[in-house]
């Protein structure tokens, strides 16, 4: 827990252990007999309160949102052609209809209940500057041609120098505004103020945040920093950048930083973790980092600061990978496995398990068992990573993920990234619709959807709305599943997502209250599944999926081997159609580890998966009347997974 | 159309004093020289029109050029942007005179905008008065949203004309004043809330769906409705308490007013500008619109 939040746990314990106390000895010293138990009781009547409803201290419904999102005050988003600001940004989340950079109206099906514009640290607002045709920009060789390919209409190809040679650190110095300039200032205040002007408690919030963008040899480790605070705490520090000497690429000093701002403002900060997939081995290192062993300090530091990950998002799902869980047939999903973020470098097989989410919890409980701590111990969020200001999720309303993504007729067959020497090639059609963040707080303001991130009640959606509820406990039993407000039982009985679950009483093997409801416009739901994870005796790592809930669960029974048939499809490709048909559109169960070994660590986590629908290829066929090219996929299983719970003996 | 030499140069500040050199001059002179040399031609017809390249204008194109280049041009460059301008000057001229900017919708659309601006008065100061005044006659815009407490019985979709009237048995007993509570059948277990409290419209819908919010929004006080379908099953709903958004206190929302009364007073100088123009012209429309294209 990070000091400051420490700090306000304590100062809520030391208040209530103070009330009680102070009011008997203040009755007792203004000279009135302290009163016995009985005159006592009926002076603070404590009945249990009639109403199931009234003053329910636990979240009643997840919110959702996006927490990174560009705009064009990120260079590369800029340079891609993204003209939306972050006020913007925050506009569209909240419901408006915006123009979109290529010139077409976009609205989303329903507003979002919070976002984080997340702009790059490094060269914030540089964007703005080129187009302007800014001094500096202009008396900069380089600058002034890419300030001419942009004006020239080769924005997409100036777009592509400018990252390249952002990731091989060659940007010119004198074009870079860091901090302590006036063009940065700039940036960072207007960044503040459009989410001070766009948050508005219990209705929307928007929090300020950067991305801090971490990518020496393209390997992709950026980090999105989330600000509990308003402008009065977050403008008192210009953002970290990573170009030497006024920042670092090291994630270590990041949380420097972080504990840094804390300590001088007193306010909060946390960080999440692109999406490892791009990060070619060295998202989630086990031995060492940045060419130190990895010790306690980094372990403790990541563990303290980083306790959410991103594990879905445009550029791919990282949740597990089919080389890494062979036994798990929906494992291959949105996969970007070729390379590192510029495909300068191809992926080899040996760096995916230093990438996967699944992975890291494995590699997090054998860690712990050798320092004490779990640097992987994080609930899990999806986001878009869009660089357009827009954050348009839904298959049927893909705003995709750069300015020239947006809907068009070429989108279907362009290619997005390639390189020649690796023959590393990514089409446009890979970029997945996904995702959303979904967080269990008590009410959608700063501080309460912050704080639940914190104690990493979250879970991703790779797009729709789904809700799921998971708790986790010793005494669950079949009846809480069949009972009216699961969470009331939830709360009362166990640990939701995200938490660790009590001392193991003897002879009891842990219980899982675990409930799915459909997205109120999405599609029917296949099936809930358990993912454990756990050490053995030997201290190798072993994970297995279970199939606990299921739609259509009266003609559809697992066969001999355990296997659950699949749920089929009512796609219609040609047509982008489904139908709700099959499926259900809720689900609900207990389910007890039929493995338990009360000597093992173990994580356990809940992946809801939805019935076939179609994929925003097959939109786009449908509407520009496109022929995709041979193996685009068309048709997905969408769904969404929760923060795990863990076991500790 | 008389065609008078530039006066700009309205943006020229920054070297004037260095531009104001003889040297400046004299390059201009033979700048124009030059062009009106390049553009005649020799033994051509001779010239009709003269072009006047000022100094206020050579001092703006050397101004800009620095703005870009951090220096001011060498000669050659200061050469190169005069004659530039010349040409777009020849260019500008003949397009006029063509009637080129006639038809052109860019054209025309930019000039509006021109107009336009012209028109807007800026953003003014409003006084704590004018802002309350505002702020009484939009309460509607200033508002929060209404809030509603309902209640709420489920009725899974599984065999569906079996479940509606199953549905329809259930809320006749409800109208007929049992209690929830006492019902025989109180209806299926859901995930969805079984009543929720000081919801807004955005929150039913995003837990309930667009079908139910609706259903919601039209029901009177007390009676329970429905049954209502949606994507989970059908719905029975009694509003208990509904409450309309009332208008903050001026210091809560004094930016959002500022920006509408500002906004407000813009609109109503543009609109007025164009009804001031509009009484210069007598506007006649030629020829019925067909019903088919109005409406498209």
């Amino acid at each position: 827990m990070p000091i400051a939040a420490l700090r306000r746990t304590l100062c809520a314990a030391v208040l209530a252990a103070t009330t009680g106390p102070a009011m008997a000895a203040g009755g007792a010293s203004a000279g009135l007999p302290a009163p016995d138990a009985d005159t006592a009781a009926r002076g603070h009547t404590q009945k249990p309160v009639y109403s199931p409803y009234a003053s329910r201290g636990y979240p009643t419904r997840p919110f959702f949102g996006d927490t990174h999102l560009h705009t064009s005050f990120s260079m590369d988003a800029g340079a891609f052609g993204a003209r939306l600001t972050p006020r913007d940004a925050y506009r569209f989340a909240r419901g408006n209809e915006v123009t979109a950079s290529s010139g077409q109206p976009v609205k989303l099906s329903r507003p979002l209940d919070f976002l984080v514009v997340a702009d790059h640290s490094d060269g914030m607002g540089f964007f703005p500057q080129v187009m302007a045709g800014g001094a500096a920009v202009m008396a900069d060789p380089q600058g002034r041609k890419w300030h001419d390919m942009i004006r020239g209409g080769q924005g997409a190809e100036a777009a592509i120098e400018i990252i390249r040679s952002f990731g091989a650190g060659s940007l010119p110095k004198d074009l870079v505004s860091v901090p302590g300039t006036a063009a940065y200032r700039d940036a960072w205040q207007a960044t503040i103020a459009a989410a001070e002007e766009a948050n508005q408690p219990g209705v929307f919030t928007a929090f300020i945040g950067y991305e801090w963008t971490s990518n020496t040899g393209a390997n992709n480790l950026h980090r999105n920093v989330i600000y509990r605070d308003g402008a009065d705490l977050a403008r008192q520090l210009e953002p970290l950048i990573t170009m030497k000497p006024w920042g670092s690429d090291n994630p270590a000093d990041l949380w420097k930083w972080m504990a840094g701002y804390e300590d001088k403002t007193g306010g909060n900060v946390l960080a999440i973790a692109h999406n490892g997939n791009l990060s070619n081995g060295l998202m989630f290192p086990t031995v060492e980092a940045f060419g130190r062993k990895l010790d306690r300090g980094y372990v403790e530091g990541r563990a303290r600061w980083e306790r959410l990950y991103e594990v879905t998002q445009t550029k791919g799902t990282g949740e597990a990978h089919p080389f890494l869980s062979p036994n798990d047939e929906f494992a291959g999903f949105e996969l970007w496995d070729k390379g590192n973020l510029d495909g300068s470098v191809a992926k080899t097989p040996d760096m995916l398990r230093y990438e996967y989410a699944r992975e890291a919890l494995k590699a997090g409980l054998v860690l712990e068992q050798k320092l004490g701590t779990n640097p992987y111990k994080f609930g899990l969020i999806g986001s878009s990573d869009a660089h357009n200001g827009l954050a348009a999720m839904e298959e049927d309303n893909f705003f995709g993920k750069t300015t020239p993504q947006e809907p068009s007729p070429e989108r279907l067959t362009k290619t997005f990234v390639a390189d020649m020497r690796t023959g590393v090639k990514i089409m446009d059609w890979e970029v997945g619709a996904s995702g959303y963040a979904a967080v269990w707080a008590t009410e959608n303001t700063r501080e309460a959807i912050f704080d639940a991130m914190e104690r990493r009640e979250t879970y991703a959606t790779t797009g729709p709305r789904i809700v799921v509820r998971f708790f986790g406990g010793w005494d669950f039993t079949d009846a809480d599943a069949g009972g009216r407000m699961p969470a009331s039982v939830g709360y009362s009985k166990g640990v939701p997502m995200g938490g660790d679950l009590r001392a193991a009483p003897p002879g009891k093997v842990p219980t899982f209250l675990v409930a799915a409801l459909k997205d109120p416009l999405g599609a029917n739901l296949d099936r809930i599944q358990v993912v454990k994870g756990w050490v053995d005796a030997k201290g190798g790592v072993n994970e297995k999926v279970y199939d606990v809930a299921w739609g259509d669960a009266d003609r559809r029974k697992p066969a001999a081997d355990g296997k659950l048939p699949p749920v089929g499809s009512t796609v219609d490709v040609a047509n982008a159609t489904w139908t709700n048909t099959i499926g259900d559109p809720e689900l609900i169960t207990v389910w007890q580890d039929p493995d338990f070994d009360p000597r093992q660590r173990a994580f356990y986590y809940a992946r809801v998966l939805e019935i076939p629908t179609p994929r925003w290829t097959a939109y786009d066929a449908k509407r520009f009347g496109i022929e995709p090219l041979a193996g685009t996929s068309m048709t997905l299983q969408e769904r969404a997974y929760t923060a795990p719970i863990w076991y500790t003996p | 159309m008389a065609h008078r030499p530039d006066e700009g140069g309205g943006a020229a500040g920054v070297r004037r004093n260095l531009l104001r050199e003889p040297l400046v001059h004299f390059l201009a002179a033979g700048a124009l020289l030059f062009v009106l040399y390049a553009v005649v031609g020799e033994g051509g017809d001779a010239p009709e029109d003269s072009i006047t390249v000022s100094a206020a204008r050579v001092e703006a194109l050397a101004a800009g050029f620095e703005r870009a280049w951090a220096r001011p041009p060498t000669r050659a460059e200061l050469d190169e942007l005069i004659d530039e301008y010349v040409v777009e000057e020849i260019y500008y001229r003949e397009a006029l005179a063509a009637g080129l900017d006639r038809d052109d919708t860019v054209i025309r659309r930019r000039l509006r905008q021109k107009m336009e601006f012209l028109a807007d008065p800026g953003p003014a100061d409003a006084t704590d008065a004018e802002l309350e005044a505002h702020l009484a006659r939009h309460a509607e815009r200033f508002a929060g949203p209404g809030r509603t407490d309902f209640r709420h019985v489920f009725i899974a979709a599984d065999g569906d004309a079996a479940a509606e009237r199953r549905a329809a048995r259930l809320l006749a007993q409800l109208r007929s004043g049992q209690p929830v509570a006492s019902l025989a059948d109180p209806g299926d277990a859901t995930l969805l809330p079984s009543a929720m409290e000081g919801a807004t419209d955005r929150d039913i819908e995003s837990v309930f769906g667009g079908e139910v919010q609706a259903a919601i929004a039209g029901a009177p006080l007390g009676a329970w409705q429905g049954p209502v379908r949606s994507g989970y099953g059908w719905h029975l709903l009694q509003v208990t308490a509904r409450v309309a958004g009332t208008a903050p206190p001026l210091d809560l929302v004094r930016p959002q007013v500022l920006a509408d009364w500002q906004e407000e007073q813009r609109r109503a100088a543009v609109a007025a500008n164009v009804d001031q123009l509009r009484r210069r012209y007598r506007v006649t429309v030629e020829g019925a619109v067909a019903d088919g294209a109005a409406r498209r």
